[in-house]
């Protein structure tokens, strides 16, 4: 294998792990640069099921 | 003869209490925010036994301040003020000429003012409506009542709820007074949590509340509460 295709190889891994990070809708990626929600749609927060979302729980409140 | 003048005039008081509770004034913007001055609208929704509303005077309870009447294409707006100046009523009047022949309109009276420091309460401004028939005669009717039964013969006073400023998002408020009706004062709010109890207008989110383990629905408030309420 090529020194390119393991350049090519490599930018496609980092893409990939960036769309499949940060699954709570904040639009931010642990370790890296938060961006636009609009951005991530696979992230956007789906409709609430079953239970309140975290968006309506208020700070410092624990629910078990 | 006698029993059809009796039916006559029956019926046509009957016609006229019937027009009179059809009749309205209210506050038409929404809860206020407590000690901000803002404008605040009044609603007329309905002249009286089918006559145009002619005049409207509200009268502003010890604790308002900063009154400041909004020009109105109604008409003519005038303050009455007492001895130290404050305004204690103000009151709009049409003109002779554009008195309508019948009542069709709605009206909205706005006004700049600045409620008290005390949210989670309700001021009530009385008005009374003066409404002026095709023949010229005047009907008065008395928007006054306060706290009476849902029955109560006398016309309910305008209600001016008082809520504390808020931004968007979450907001933590202390009370410094019992809350029993909370669609009264958080009917704008996405949700109101005092401990593990939460309140919501909103149905799904409300059907949520009781769905989720560990909380428990949210009825009324206790005076020292410490509630998270998110707009």
């Amino acid at each position: 294998m090529s020194c390119v295709s393991c350049l090519l190889l490599g930018i496609v891994s980092l893409g990939l792990a960036a769309c499949s990070d940060a699954g709570d809708g904040s639009g931010a990626k642990a370790g890296g640069a938060l961006r636009a929600c609009l951005e991530l749609p696979e992230q956007l927060p789906r409709p609430p099921a079953g239970r309140l979302p975290c968006e309506l729980i208020p700070p410092g409140l624990s629910l078990e | 003869m006698q029993h059809t003048i009796l039916s006559v005039t029956f019926f046509g008081f009957a016609a006229l209490v019937s027009a009179t509770a059809q009749a309205h004034v209210s506050i038409a913007s929404g809860p206020a925010f407590a000690n901000t001055s803002q404008e605040v609208s009044f609603g007329v929704g309905h002249g009286c036994a089918e006559a145009d509303t002619y005049r409207v005077q509200v009268e502003i309870p010890a604790g308002v301040t900063s009154v400041r009447p909004e020009t109105s294409d109604f008409g003519q707006v005038d303050v009455e003020t007492d001895a130290a100046g404050t305004v204690v009523a103000v009151t709009w009047t049409k003109s002779d000429a554009s008195v309508l022949p019948a009542d069709t309109q709605y009206y909205k009276l706005v006004v700049r003012l600045k409620p008290p420091d005390r949210p989670f309460t309700t001021v009530y401004l009385p008005a009374h409506q003066t409404c002026r028939a095709a023949d010229g005669s005047e009907t008065i009717v008395d928007w006054v009542g306060i706290n009476d039964a849902a029955d109560s013969a006398i016309e309910p006073a305008p209600a001016l709820n008082l809520v504390p400023a808020r931004l968007p998002g979450w907001n933590k408020f202390t009370l410094a007074t019992p809350v029993d009706d909370l669609v009264r004062f958080f009917g704008d709010a996405q949700i109101v949590w005092s401990g593990n109890q939460a309140f919501s207008v909103n149905p799904a989110t409300s059907e949520l509340i009781g769905a989720t383990s560990g909380v428990s629905a949210l009825t009324s408030l206790a005076e020292g509460a410490q509630i998270w309420v998110k707009y």
